[in-house]
């Protein structure tokens, strides 16, 4: 059972009474790396849709995700998502199972049906990879230069448990509680590789949790370890 | 004191300085973007457009990958420093690893090799890669979802306008070569606007023209009444060709 926070429901509500005569549904979904975030679809004679979403965010969204669409560009939430910054996780290969699935519709039709799931979840993994190749890397060299180094090591182990759980997708695993990713991974793929990288990563992730800082040599470390833990998944492309 | 090229092609030569500190890790260095095609905006141009090829065997060795790092952090440090436009770091990348198909064509194609040996034939990408690069008009339009306030926002102070230009900016270099990729045909971002106009004949794009006078008028850069208006005429542009794409790729489903 999924629990609504107030405030996504205040936001819903404000929305209702703003733009409901436009509105087909709203729906929440959840994430396991994110707070989730919301569908609004309109109707699909609404007009010029921008300024639809300008009423969107000037009711004050909570801060999720927010997906602004039409019942014809449902297709658009199976995609694989976007490359980048400044959000260094793209919730989007993951989006579709939580939505069709365990998505809760908070006004409105149910949209849940008609939401398609990816159809090569090892495409998604491929294009996680090259993800994490281009922005991650790119992004950490810019946490260098802000001292970020314990948010270097912080970001390493959760993209490392990412792409593990985006690799899990490829044996039809999709529900996996965060802290279970890692356990599952290593049972179903027998990498044990991976889970040692993995294990390291987490140590000096835990490690520095702990004292609450961290050194420029443990984030180069941590992106070392990372440089790795992609090596090791990457294998399991076919 | 306002930027120069110079200021650009100044801070390529620093981190080409960085990058002969590692040159025996480093295979090929790729600059793409306004700086290879010379057509840099000073002051609004972005850097630093640049694929870092390192050679595939660095990956396996922790020590030189770790002062290799710690080299390229050091060059993204000055690089931000110096930047006289918008800063991204550059990318690192194996000389052997499959390069994103949303940048193939302007790396191998509207680019320069800046340091050693010219890789980009060997360069190559994949048909994942190649989907994430067909969906990523509507991503990007998405992405724009909550700068859509400025459409109806009052009193816009210094820091809005800013944010609309640089929204416009996008929209003028992104979004027509995003489209085309939408529809499979793939061009550089300096060809794609008269291929764009070539393939959808119907949509108007008066307003791209209206982008660039902006994008040379300092007055109206900082103009709040221009650049609204603006927007809004650039987002009709926008959902004339998302409109056209989302016909385009449910009538494909369907057949």
């Amino acid at each position: 059972m999924i629990m609504i926070n107030g405030e996504v429901n205040d936001f819903a509500s404000r929305l209702v009474d703003r733009i409901g005569d436009r509105l087909e549904s709203i729906t929440f979904y959840s994430h396991p790396f994110t707070k989730g975030g919301l569908v609004i679809v309109f109707q699909d004679n609404v007009g010029f849709v921008p300024d639809l979403i300008s009423v969107v965010y000037s009711c004050e969204p909570p801060p999720i995700t927010l997906h602004c669409l039409r019942s014809a560009e449902l297709f658009q939430l199976s995609f694989p998502g976007v490359f980048g910054w400044p959000n260094p996780l793209e919730e989007k290969p993951l989006l579709a199972y939580h939505l069709k699935f365990k998505g809760v519709t908070i006004y409105g039709r149910d949209i849940r049906d008609e939401v398609m799931l990816p159809g090569d979840p090892m495409s998604l993994l491929e294009t996680q990879v090259q993800r994490c190749k281009q922005f991650i890397r790119n992004w950490a060299l810019d946490q260098f230069r802000r001292r970020n180094y314990l948010g270097i090591i912080n970001e390493a182990e959760r993209q490392t448990r990412y792409l593990m759980a985006i690799a899990l997708l490829t044996r039809n695993e999709w529900d996996v509680a965060l802290e279970e990713i890692p356990e599952r991974f290593e049972r179903l793929f027998e990498d044990k590789w991976a889970i040692q990288t993995w294990t390291e990563i987490n140590t000096l992730a835990l490690h520095q949790a702990a004292t609450k800082q961290a050194s420029r040599e443990s984030a180069k470390e941590a992106l070392w370890l990372f440089e790795k833990a992609i090596h090791f998944i990457e294998g399991h492309i076919r | 004191m306002s930027a120069t090229v110079k200021d650009y092609d100044d801070v390529l030569d620093d981190l080409l300085a960085d990058v002969a500190r590692i040159e025996d890790a480093v295979s090929c260095a790729v600059l793409f973007g306004s700086m290879a095609r010379g057509d840099v905006l000073p002051g609004h141009s972005d850097m630093m457009d640049v694929f870092l090829f390192l050679k595939s065997e660095l990956f396996d060795d922790k020590t030189r990958f770790l002062e290799v790092l710690e080299v390229m952090a050091q060059a993204c440090e000055k690089i931000a420093d110096r930047a006289p436009g918008p800063f991204h770091p550059f990318f690192y990348w194996s000389e052997t690893d499959p390069v994103p198909a949303t940048f193939y064509l302007d790396i191998t194609v509207h680019s320069k090799v800046v340091f050693g040996e010219d890789i980009r034939s060997r360069i190559h990408t994949t048909a994942p890669s190649r989907v994430v690069a067909q969906t990523t008009f509507f991503e990007m339009r998405r992405l724009g979802s909550p700068l859509m306030v400025y459409l109806h926002k009052k009193d816009l102070t210094e820091q809005d306008c800013e944010v609309i230009f640089n929204l416009l900016m996008t929209i003028k270099r992104d979004l027509p070569m995003l489209a085309l990729m939408a529809l499979g045909i793939w061009v550089v971002q300096k060809e794609s606007i008269p291929v764009l106009k070539e393939t959808f004949t119907e949509i108007n794009l008066d307003v791209l023209d209206k982008i660039v006078q902006i994008q040379h008028d300092q007055a109206a850069r900082t103009d709040p009444p221009v650049l609204q208006a603006t927007l809004r005429e650039a987002m009709i542009f926008v959902e004339s060709l998302n409109d056209r794409l989302v016909a385009h790729v449910n009538g494909r489903s369907q057949a």
